[in-house]
């Protein structure tokens, strides 16, 4: 039987496009990207979160709908007949499944945390590696040794080291 | 001469059994021996086929295996046997939906599907001839390292839809579309690769900027039981109450009411070898809307609307230009129409036995 309903105008005369339905349509945006395929790197600790959270959901509503008549029935008493054990065990599921996703939440933030301040750490490093360098890199100023006549003390006429700067260097 | 077909699953009310049976009638037809071998054949359709491992035909006899891949199937490996010890076979290619698509809700049906890709390469070097259900199909068959596909659409006896809907179900929908807005419709297993959750986030906005008495049906069978879950904490998230409904197990005649009082049908789909839905739709006369993706933009060849983004709102405004009465709905019915007569049984019979033929002249 070809369809032959014509259409349907709308019942509102002019579309809403006020802040709340613009509000409303970023909302639709962030939950369908939510549930997009994408392609998830090995070390993507929050996309495996959210990989646990979408399968740790245990359902007691075992579908019963069937083409025939008899089997939906058969389907349906059965479903009566265990409906509480199966949400018993699924209680427990469901719990262990939340808890499991909050510690992958738990991990992430700290992860998260923990890299921040690893790379707070990398550009303090970097800094004092560079000042370092810097330092090594300043040539010294031969000193005018002055003539004597015996030999001056050992520690005075030490070569300054390259590693440790002496006082006259800074 | 004798062709057999060869497919994991027979199962009734499926794309894949329903073109396997009418192969298998064209065949017959042509003067053909042709039986069905199957490695798991659902109850309705019991005589239909037989266990390929009951199959104990030689290689001495005259005769061509046609095996239909799309899932993976222990029968792969059979058949490769049977190809290496001489025995002449073709294939028909109806594509193997991405594993990443799978990976984050049913991971074992990711891994089916990996097991699945590497059975099709696996099969390539014994395979001069393929049948493609699209040229998305072809393409990616011979990337895969096949000879040659030649494009053969799905064959779906268009008629059987023009039987009377189940009168019950067409009275309270007609009943409940008095009172109701735009009647949106998809009809397609829920998978992921389906994408319902943008069908969804796309009604939701419509429902909100143009029409707040819109409802949407989503029709089909769970594949993936978690993306389910995940589609009906969504119309809870964004407080869609009973304007979306999920159905399965609707019988034909029940799903028929359904197409007779949708609106529109919009399919956001990122893959499909060939979607027998969108012809459906165009068949019986209802404007489609759908996302460029795959072999999508082939089989509605113009005759709908085509997105090539799927941002809720811009699929929003599209249908709202595709349910308004007027000259531009009338056009895409009508295009639809005349796009459908192109994959009438008829013309695709003809075009599967051309190719048959034409293999076995050369």
């Amino acid at each position: 039987m070809a369809n032959s309903n014509g259409g349907r105008a709308p019942a509102v005369k002019a579309p809403d496009r006020s802040p709340e339905a613009f509000l409303y349509i970023e909302k639709v945006r962030q939950t369908t990207k939510r549930l997009s395929a994408r392609e998830r790197a090995p070390d993507d600790l929050s996309g495996a979160v959210q990989a646990v959270r979408d399968v740790a959901t245990f359902d007691v509503e075992v579908p019963v709908a069937s083409r025939r008549r008899e089997l939906e029935l058969v389907k349906t008493g059965v479903k009566r007949l265990s409906v509480w054990y199966m949400r018993y065990l699924a209680e427990q599921l469901n719990a262990f499944g939340k808890s499991v996703s909050d510690l992958g939440d738990s991990l992430a933030k700290r992860t998260d945390e923990l890299a921040s301040v690893s790379d707070g750490l990398a550009v303090r490093l970097g800094a004092v590696e560079e000042r370092l360098k810097r330092l090594e890199h300043v040539p010294t100023v031969p000193k005018a040794v002055p003539a004597r006549t015996k030999p001056a003390p050992a520690r005075a006429a030490r070569t300054p080291s390259k590693t440790t700067p002496s006082k006259t260097e800074k | 001469m004798r062709i057999d077909q060869y497919l994991p699953t027979l199962a009734p009310h499926d794309a894949i059994g329903n073109h396997t049976l009418q192969t298998r009638r064209v065949l017959r037809e042509a003067g053909y021996k042709s039986d069905i071998w199957a490695e798991h054949v659902h109850p309705p359709l019991g005589r239909e086929a037989k266990p390929y491992l009951d199959d104990h035909h030689g290689p001495g006899e005259e005769r061509v295996l046609l095996y239909h891949s799309s899932t993976n199937s222990s029968m792969a490996k059979w058949l490769q046997q049977r190809a290496q010890g001489g025995e002449d076979l073709i294939s028909h290619y109806h594509n193997i939906t991405p594993a990443l698509y799978f990976a984050r809700w049913e991971p074992a049906i990711a891994s089916a599907i990996e097991d699945a890709r590497r059975e099709l390469s696996m099969l390539a070097p014994h395979i001069p001839f393929s049948f493609a259900d699209s040229g998305y199909n072809a393409a990616e068959l011979v990337e895969c390292g096949y000879h040659e596909a030649v494009v053969c659409p799905l064959l779906v006896d268009l008629e059987e839809y023009h039987r009377p809907p189940d009168q019950a179900t067409l009275d309270r929908l007609r009943r409940r579309r008095e009172h109701s807005g735009a009647q949106w419709l998809f009809v397609g297993r829920v998978a992921p690769n389906k994408c319902q959750h943008d069908v969804i986030g796309a009604f939701a906005v419509y429902r909100r900027v143009f029409d707040p008495g819109a409802r949407l049906t989503l029709v089909g069978g769970a594949t993936s039981p978690h993306y389910l879950r995940a589609l009906e904490r969504m119309v809870v998230e964004l407080e869609l109450g009973d304007s979306v409904e999920i159905l399965s197990g609707l019988g034909g005649a029940e799903l028929l009411a359904h197409w007779a009082v949708a609106d529109v049908f919009v399919c956001l789909s990122e893959h499909e070898g060939f979607c027998v839905p969108v012809l459906e739709a165009m068949e019986l006369g209802v404007p489609v809307v759908a996302y460029a993706a795959t072999a999508v933009p082939e089989t509605l060849g113009g005759a709908g609307v085509l997105l090539d983004d799927k941002d809720p709102l811009v699929v929003a405004e599209a249908v709202d230009k595709a349910v308004r009465p007027g000259p531009a709905r009338d056009s895409l019915v009508s295009a639809g129409l005349d796009r459908a007569a192109i994959f009438s049984l008829a013309n695709t019979s003809k075009q599967l036995l051309a190719g048959i033929e034409g293999y076995l002249a050369n």
